[in-house]
């Protein structure tokens, strides 16, 4: 009886020395799991934070192009999106990401690659406003259907290092290993409904296309199912013109009007306050004209000092003067544009290009204060 | 019986000091990253400041000119204090950055001013800067360039 009672309570030990081990086991096998899933989501963070402050020194670095190695990152994929005036970027598939109200950002919705691109250009509106950031990658193909003009020609010298090819026509697409393609399309050759060339067929929802228009609009296409070209959005252009018009090369960066809208969004918004910065200065420098047109002792100087002061003054003989009104109405006019971009109506922008143009012209041209000491700008 | 509960007891005591050492080292190891992260916020703060459109000299067709403020626009950035909540703070965030003269006055201005309540830490960074009065350089005779720092302090 002893005996078998033994052989019974050996029997027993091993199951609770086995039950025991596994809980254990499982134990220690739980914490393992969670410290790499917290690991992982630390890396991810750290990632961002990282290419935060690339892109915050890069935007600053302007008209320079920074080459960033990525190749420790290919298998992650970096998404960017704006909505609402707020831009947001991140890993997809985690929650580590960084929204950002501030800085207008400009790239495909998403970038996967080896190295990745950044350059900035400074939005004039007349005076700067804001860096834009473009950020694209090795693998985002850009090709530049060249219509022979002289934005062709500015764009190929300016995007040397981006991955940018000129064509002729739409038949000269070989995507080879490009993750993207987006074609610029300056030739007005693709409309919505014409076919998608065999070529880029097999790239999905990674084709797109930003046609410049005559009358200063982008024009986005998407591919669709039935592999046709389908319209996704439009946006008027504002700016200035001039050489490296940043906006006419965020409208080419951007994914797609959307993204383009939201965050010129955000450059109306700091245009509201820099604008009341040099509203201002306009009017110190009023008065100093106002000063020295009585006191600078040289007859020469004082000369000059009138024309200057009658060309800020215009032919009001007291406030509000020439400058005054124009730099209200500019000032409106932002106001107008930013709350028009808010609301979704881009195309009530037009007056704001015409008043900028306006300080454009009497700040820089001959009839404006070109060889005057001071100038706004 | 009684050894097999003991054996487990001790056992279980090792564990928990093995928990409580590798807690003690996480806990060094984040104060580590919170120093980094406030010398990185620091840094990022400084850069846009120091190319803030509503500070930096231009120079006629809107070039801009690098490490040189404009006196007429630090007169009037009080802009950029009035507007803290509703916009700078999303950019420069709890900070203090002042611009101070140092050659040939000592004039300063405060163009940024967020406290943090109950701040443990301040990382102040100095620039030199050059600060351009176009308003002044007929007048005095002098050429309208200044020499100054901007300092840019961030709380923690």
């Amino acid at each position: 009886m002893k005996t078998k009672k033994a052989q019974i309570q050996l029997g027993f030990n091993w199951i609770y020395i086995l039950i025991a081990g596994a809980v254990i086991l499982l134990f220690f096998v739980g914490i393992v799991a969670k410290q790499k899933t917290s690991s992982e989501e630390k890396l991810s963070y750290d990632i961002v934070g990282v290419m935060d402050s690339i892109f915050t020194g890069a935007s600053v670095a302007e008209k320079t192009k920074n080459f960033i190695d990525t190749s420790g990152l290919v298998d992650v994929e970096f998404y960017f999106s704006c909505k609402e005036g707020l831009g947001e970027f991140g890993i997809s598939g985690q929650s580590a990401a960084i929204q950002n109200a501030i800085d207008p950002l400009f790239s495909p919705s998403t970038i996967q690659t080896a190295e990745v691109i950044t350059w900035s250009l400074p939005y004039h509106l007349p005076f700067k406003v804001v860096d834009f950031l473009f950020v694209t990658s090795k693998n985002t193909k850009y090709y530049l259907i060249d219509d022979g003009g002289p934005f062709a020609f500015e764009f190929l010298n300016a995007t040397d290092g981006i991955n940018v090819e000129s064509v002729n026509g739409i038949g000269d697409f070989k995507p080879g290993n490009n993750r993207e393609v987006r074609i610029i399309d300056l030739k007005n050759i693709i409309s919505a409904g014409t076919s998608v060339p065999d070529s880029l067929k097999g790239l999905g929802d990674k084709v797109s296309v930003a046609q410049l228009t005559s009358d200063g609009s982008v024009i986005y296409y998407k591919k669709d199912s039935d592999d046709k070209w389908r319209e996704q959005g439009s946006a008027p252009i504002i700016s200035v013109d001039g050489e490296r018009d940043a906006a006419k090369y965020a409208a080419l960066f951007a994914a797609d009007s959307e993204q383009y809208l939201c965050n010129m969004r955000k450059a109306m918004k700091r245009l509201t306050y820099v604008s009341e910065v040099y509203s201002g200065k306009v009017e110190d420098i009023l008065a100093y004209y106002q000063e020295n047109v009585v006191s600078v002792p040289d007859e020469i100087d004082r000369t000059v000092m009138a024309n200057c002061l009658a060309k800020l003054e215009g032919s009001a003989t007291s406030s509000p003067y020439y400058i005054d009104r124009a730099f209200n109405t500019y000032k409106q006019n932002v106001e107008f544009c930013r709350l028009a971009l808010s609301e979704g109506e881009p195309s009530q922008c037009s007056n704001l290009e015409e008043e900028a143009k306006k300080l454009f012209d009497l700040n820089n041209k001959e009839s404006g204060l070109q060889g005057c000491p001071v100038r706004f700008y | 019986m009684t050894e097999t509960i003991a054996i487990m007891f001790i056992f279980f005591v090792l564990v928990l000091f093995g928990l409580l050492f590798f807690f003690q080292f996480q806990k060094a190891s984040l104060k580590e990253e919170k120093q980094e992260l406030l010398a990185s916020r620091a840094m990022d703060t400084t850069l846009k400041a120091l190319f803030m459109p509503e500070l930096q000299c231009t120079n006629g067709l809107a070039e801009q000119e690098i490490n040189c403020f404009e006196v007429a626009k630090l007169n009037n950035a009080e802009v950029i204090q009035d507007s803290i909540d509703e916009y700078y703070f999303d950019m420069l965030s709890f900070a203090r950055i002042t611009i101070q003269e140092i050659y040939p006055d000592e004039e300063s201005w405060e163009i940024y001013d967020k406290p943090k309540d109950e701040y443990t830490q301040i990382e102040p960074t100095y620039f030199v800067v050059a600060l351009r009065d176009d308003l002044s350089g007929k007048k005095s005779g002098f050429e309208p360039y200044k020499y100054g720092y901007m300092k840019v302090e961030v709380y923690s």
